[in-house]
């Protein structure tokens, strides 16, 4: 990114922080958290501990920082090192990223870039530039309407699960659009905080339906089918089991137990137990582990511009209505140059753009901002 | 719900009751020798069960002094003064908790299990019935956190019925969860217990239970181990031939002794005779391993599976098809 594109930037979030920072929402028990930013062309400052909402905002606008982050964790003293800290505990977060759901969509917005020479093409990264041999190569995931949807699925997943069987209450859950490419889920609650690592990581492998033993829900090898009848009786006790049994009742027709133990004795137990874990990896809910056992990581502050895109990491309230690409843009449509290497197809603020390749345009502000942030291109003036 | 708890109930669950008898205790000594004695023969006879078998049987007709001889039991094991002797009792103690707990279940005295969760450890259970199936309802934090300490996939929480909050387990599987707990809390009574005014006479008793007491190497963690599987064995044998571990050896070792309770010291005197030996090395990833250092992640011990991929596993019969070294030589737990 040249001078004159940071620059750009800089003074537009600048903006965003004076004019709107009632968008900010500071974390439940600020005084816990530990904070960090990150300034723009700098590495990340952590362990900052601060006292208040005012505090915050002071923060934002003193360093107008490319980003800005908050802990899920609480601890005693979060201005100490990392071992000093005296963890109290952490809310529960999930990270489901559209990047990550490989969407068929993936092949035709997924780019890399040559950051040297600027050469770019869609597909897999290759390791050396075909144009100037350099290994400053970068991959660019977008998204679209249909991994953003598809990424909804997942939230709605993930909720159902949370509710139904480890009894978390709605109130006790926040949605919010990551700023980026996905969606962050964010859970406070007692039952969850004290947890440790070992226990988050359960909770991970539950959701993701790993580790499952299908013995246990009554799919016994070797059973006639009476007996498989027998032991599917109590299939409803197992999360897993409802879901397989809800899935059923969808899809086919008559009573979900019978067809199941049919199915069993018909196929035999290792071809039906192969399309079983195939239906699980299905049902399953695709979260990022890493992110949901670490209690030590920090997240983007809500309320705040995400750096490779320029639009806000937003509180959704009904996810079926939630638009990320029109509710999360705060810039205006004053005309800007810009010179576009490449983009593919995008939307934002209800209006379509591209695709583009090595052009020089005047598009509105918030568009050029988020090409800009994503860095395919540079401000020319 | 308010239990109101017999004598009985107090010589099964001695820790319910403060632990300052031991004045009554001498009291008693001076005026009912015979009854002292009694309670004396139990105690020893509690300790030494704990040391030979792991396990403390049967109980004395009269309640009281079954209580009491917990009291002295005490006593003598911290008086013995060895950490060995206290964990391997203390487990004893809480297995004869484990057995009682399973007996109440079946007499139906679900009360007194519901009460005790209670009030020893805080934790809300509850009774879920359909159809003829019984099911104890414990919320999932409470069973997480213990759970997450057993290696069995039956543990894990995907594979336990949960519904609105609450993991439904049987009566076995409950009261499994808390005998950790239980010990360790036995261990911690020791360990406050003060010995300023220990009689003359039984110092004579503390002696001779000292010479029966367990050695370090017998008692190691929890579950006793009484053989290291075939490539902990190897992973011993090249070190102690003076020969360097791979990786995987080196890693196996270090989360298998972890697992099996052994401190970071003894294990880095395991590593001491490798030809590439650097104590404060070895010694900062054994810590690693074990959690206290780095991003505090514990490793368990690697599977057989990614053992067998490394060239580390040297699989013999008495492997019986298990899938992680911990595992081997153990009953089921
Ligand atoms: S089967 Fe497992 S326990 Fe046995 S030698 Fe191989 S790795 Fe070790
Ligand atoms: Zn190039
Ligand atoms: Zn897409």
């Amino acid at each position: 990114m040249n001078e004159r594109s940071l620059e750009f930037l800089k003074k537009e979030f600048k903006w965003y922080y004076y004019y709107k920072d009632d968008e900010i929402e500071e974390p439940k028990r600020i005084e816990e958290r530990e904070f960090g930013y990150m300034p723009f062309s700098k590495g990340m400052i952590r362990h900052l501990s601060l006292k208040s909402r005012g505090e915050l905002i002071a923060l934002l606008l003193r360093e107008v920082p490319a980003g800005v982050y908050c802990s899920c964790s609480y601890y005693l003293s979060p201005h100490l090192p990392m071992g000093e800290k005296g963890w109290k505990g952490s809310d529960l977060i999930f990270d489901i990223d559209a990047d990550g759901l490989n969407s068929p969509c993936k092949t035709e917005h997924d780019r890399w870039i040559c950051k040297n020479c600027g050469f770019n093409a869609f597909g897999k990264r290759p390791e050396l530039c075909p144009n100037c041999n350099s290994l400053k190569i970068e991959e660019i995931s977008w998204s679209c309407d249909l991994c953003m949807n598809k990424a909804k699925e997942e939230v709605l997943k993930l909720l159902e699960i949370l509710e139904e069987d480890f009894g978390l209450s709605r109130k006790e859950i926040q949605i919010y659009f990551s700023g980026n490419m996905g969606y962050h889920i964010q859970v406070q609650s007692p039952l969850i905080e004290e947890l440790n690592q070992d226990g988050r990581n359960e909770i991970v492998d539950y959701l993701s339906c790993k580790g499952l033993n299908i013995e246990k829900l009554g799919f016994v090898r070797g059973l006639r089918y009476d007996e498989i009848l027998q032991r599917l009786s109590n299939l409803d006790y197992y999360g897993w089991g409802r879901r397989l049994l809800k899935f059923f009742e969808n899809n086919y027709n008559g009573n979900p137990t019978i067809k199941l133990a049919e199915m069993l004795s018909k196929e035999g137990y290792k071809k039906f137990s192969k399309a079983l874990k195939d239906l699980f990896d299905q049902l399953s809910v695709k979260i990022d582990r890493e992110v949901t056992i670490d209690l030590h990581r920090i997240f983007r502050l809500p309320g705040s511009l995400h750096q490779r895109s320029g639009l806000i990491k937003k509180k959704v309230n009904d996810l079926d209505y939630f638009d990320p690409y029109d509710d999360t843009c705060p810039f205006n449509d004053e005309p800007v140059k810009i010179r576009i290497s490449f983009s593919p197809k995008f939307r934002l603020k209800g209006k379509e753009f591209g695709p583009y390749k090595n052009e020089t345009l005047t598009l509105p502000k918030y568009a050029c901002l988020f090409l800009v942030a994503r860095g395919v291109a540079e401000v020319e003036g | 719900m308010e239990l109101s708890l017999g004598k009985r109930d107090y010589a099964r669950y001695p820790f319910l009751k403060e632990a300052g008898e031991l004045v009554r205790l001498l009291d008693l000594s001076l005026y009912d020798v015979t009854k002292f004695l009694k309670i004396l023969d139990r105690a020893k006879e509690r300790i030494l069960q704990a040391f030979k078998r792991g396990k403390i049987e049967q109980e004395l007709e009269d309640s009281e002094d079954e209580l009491l001889s917990f009291s002295l039991a005490l006593f003598l094991v911290k008086a013995i003064n060895n950490e060995f002797a206290i964990k391997r009792y203390s487990l004893a103690e809480a297995l004869r908790v484990e057995a009682f707990l399973n007996e109440e279940f079946s007499n139906n005295n679900i009360s007194i299990i519901i009460y005790l969760f209670k009030r020893l450890f805080k934790i809300e259970i509850r009774e879920f019935h359909k159809d003829e199936e019984f099911f104890f309802e414990i919320p999932f934090k409470d069973y997480l956190i213990r759970a997450t300490k057993f290696h069995d996939e039956s543990w894990k929480l995907i594979n336990r019925p949960l519904y609105h909050g609450y993991v439904r387990l049987k009566a076995k599987d409950l009261i499994r969860l808390i005998r950790e707990e239980i010990a360790l809390m036995i261990e911690e009574r020791i360990k406050l217990l003060k010995l300023a005014k220990f009689p003359e006479k039984l110092k004579e008793i503390v002696n001779d239970l000292k010479q029966k007491a367990p050695h370090p190497t017998l008692w190691i963690g929890r579950g006793e181990v009484k053989d290291y599987p075939p490539c902990v064995k190897h992973a011993l044998k090249e070190l102690e031939e003076g020969r360097n571990l791979p990786h995987y050896g080196r890693f196996l070792l270090a989360s298998y002794m972890l697992a099996i309770g052994k401190g970071v010291d003894e294990i880095v005197g395991l590593f001491s005779k490798a030809p590439d030996f650097k104590e404060k090395i070895t010694r900062y990833q054994i810590e690693h391993i074990a959690g206290l250092k780095g991003g505090g992640t514990k490793y368990r011990v690697p599977s057989c599976k990614t053992l067998a991929e490394h060239n580390f596993c040297f699989k013999t019969e008495e492997c019986n098809n298990i899938r992680n070294p911990f595992q081997f030589g153990r009953k089921n737990e």
